[in-house]
């Protein structure tokens, strides 16, 4: 193709692959690929069968084209519930689920390939979906809305990676889901992730903390999305706030220490928080915090806990308490443990102080 | 025993700072002046303990004890603190404190605490902030030490690597008696 003439179509763009594909393999590698090679079988004939074009492979992803967002998402739905039959009877920690995303756009067309924004929208749209889910643009959801009889469910405007403007995106309710909610339309926070307020109401760090508290604290706290592998904290440096998840885990690791063999090596995740001490003082953190996969996270910076302290708000002397109650028990079960090694002599029990310690 | 606010200054700067004038008026007045003969025990391990102790004057001793085995961190004095944990968090002590000399002590239990908090919420906040910090501090040198401890670096060193040395080295850094003991 000659620069200045490319060639160029409008198309559905489909994208699938396997969520937690390394772990699974991690646990079993060849009864997991066996399972992915029957999936791409069965998700290449459902393409296939709904007039689309597997476009390549790649490990465990799927990219395909179809000239129909109805038969795209028809058949990613057709896909969602055979994988989720052939699931029911495999245990939670084995199950190979495929998370899918779809989008409409203007891709340039090379070498039997798809390229543009377009192509990168879908792949991010399928990061957004839940494990056995279906995300799609609203593009996607502007041609199916009145096609098809699912439920969308608007999951807001979603910054992603390498692409200038924020994509609203739509969850697709698949059975179950749909029969619990209605058709939704317009900004609702996403089912199964806990809006700021309630999470300030049922995390264990705030339980007994009054309506106008949480209140007051959801105001100087700020809810961000964190890509994959964003570094929160980095161990050795200073940190600034204190972090609460709303969604996605977070790996807490530490450097292999020399002569131990031992790893802190901890994920946490919806409701857990880290990064308390940096709340009261800017010293080196002992642990590196990064995000696995996509998180959500609310975040207080000191400087508005300063703020809030100075203002004379309540909940500011609450969270105060909260941070010296942890402290606290982090010293007392330090001591507990020393108090265990003077007992028994059994001094590799120093060890356990870092495998149970919280992080600060 | 009256106590003036430039004398608390005096004595601790570090929980003073963060008071401020009005605070330290407020805070002297909830504290409770004690006194310890040498050899009275303040804080026994594995009793239950709910009482800060600021020490005015005196010495007193803390150490880690279980069945009949004890191990010595160290002793502090004047301007000093211990029980901020079982003030804050009311519960079975994980060290013993016995008075190594006659004391003069400010006592604080949880209960005033709770007054405190209840009558003047910004100044038990203060006060927390302060032990906060003490104990972030303390909890951060206690992780650095244990790395050093794996590293096997320090204590080949400094002290011939002794398990004992070892482990008192890591108690006094929890109980920040590096810094503070006299």
């Amino acid at each position: 193709m000659s620069v200045g003439h490319l060639h160029r179509r409008l198309s559905a763009i489909f994208y699938a692959d396997v969520a937690g594909y390394s772990r699974l393999t991690a646990e079993d590698e060849e009864g997991t690929h066996r399972r992915l090679n029957a999936s791409l079988d069965a998700i290449a004939a459902a393409i296939e069968t709904h007039s689309g074009k597997v476009l390549h492979f790649a490990g465990d992803a799927v990219l395909a084209e179809f000239d129909s967002v109805v038969n795209a998402l028809t058949c990613a739905v057709d896909i969602q519930r055979a994988l989720k039959a052939q699931n029911d009877s495999v245990p939670d920690d084995r199950k190979l689920q495929f998370r899918i995303g779809i989008n409409l756009g203007d891709v340039i067309v090379d070498r039997k390939e798809i390229y543009g924004d377009g192509v990168n929208v879908a792949t991010r749209l399928e990061d957004l979906a839940e494990p056995g889910g279906i995300c799609i643009s609203r593009p996607v959801y502007d041609q199916v809305k009145h096609q098809l009889e699912l439920g969308y469910e608007y999951l807001g405007e979603r910054k992603v990676k390498n692409i200038a403007e924020p994509v609203r995106a739509y969850r697709v309710l698949l059975e179950s889901d749909a029969a619990a909610a209605p058709k939704i339309e317009g900004p609702r926070p996403r089912r199964g992730v806990a809006t700021l307020p309630q999470l300030l109401q049922t995390a264990p760090m705030f339980v007994g903390s009054t309506q106008p508290e949480t209140d007051a604290l959801e105001k100087v706290m700020s809810v961000d999305d964190y890509a994959d592998g964003h570094l929160f904290i980095s161990e050795g440096e200073g940190g600034d706030a204190l972090y609460v998840i709303m969604e996605g885990e977070v790996l807490i690791s530490r450097k292999k220490l020399a002569g131990v063999g031992f790893e802190l090596h901890k994920k946490i995740g919806p409701g857990e928080m880290f990064g308390l001490i940096s709340l009261v003082d800017s010293g080196p953190c002992t642990a590196s915090c990064r995000a696995v996969g996509s998180v959500k996270a609310a975040s207080l910076q000191r400087s508005a806990f300063n703020l809030l302290f100075n203002i004379d708000a309540s909940i500011a002397y609450q969270f105060q308490y909260l941070i010296a109650r942890q402290l606290a028990h982090d010293v007392q079960m330090f001591n507990q443990l020393l108090r265990e090694i003077v007992l028994s002599g059994d001094e590799t029990k120093i060890y356990e102080l870092f495998r149970s310690d919280s992080v600060g | 025993m009256s106590y003036n606010r430039s004398e608390f200054k005096q004595h601790f700067p570090s929980i003073a700072a963060h008071l401020g004038p009005t605070g330290i008026e407020i805070f002297t007045h909830a504290l409770v002046p004690t006194e310890a003969a040498a050899g009275d025990v303040l804080i026994s391990c594995g009793a239950r303990s709910d009482t800060l102790y600021l020490i005015r004057q005196g010495l007193l001793a803390i150490s880690i004890e279980a069945d009949g085995n004890k191990l010595s961190l160290g002793e502090v004095g004047g301007g000093s603190w211990v029980g901020e944990i079982t003030m804050i968090e009311p519960g079975s002590a994980t060290t013993t404190v016995i008075a190594k000399q006659d004391s003069v002590l400010l006592a604080l239990s949880n209960d005033g605490f709770e007054t405190l908090r209840k009558d003047h919420p910004k100044v038990a906040s203060s006060l927390l902030k302060a032990l906060s910090l003490d104990l972030a501090n303390r909890l951060r040198s206690t992780r650095q030490l244990l790395i050093k401890i794996s590293e096997d670096q320090y204590f080949v060193e400094s002290t011939g690597n002794k398990k004992e040395d070892r482990l008192a080295a890591l108690g006094r850094t929890l109980m920040g008696l590096s810094r503070r003991e006299l």
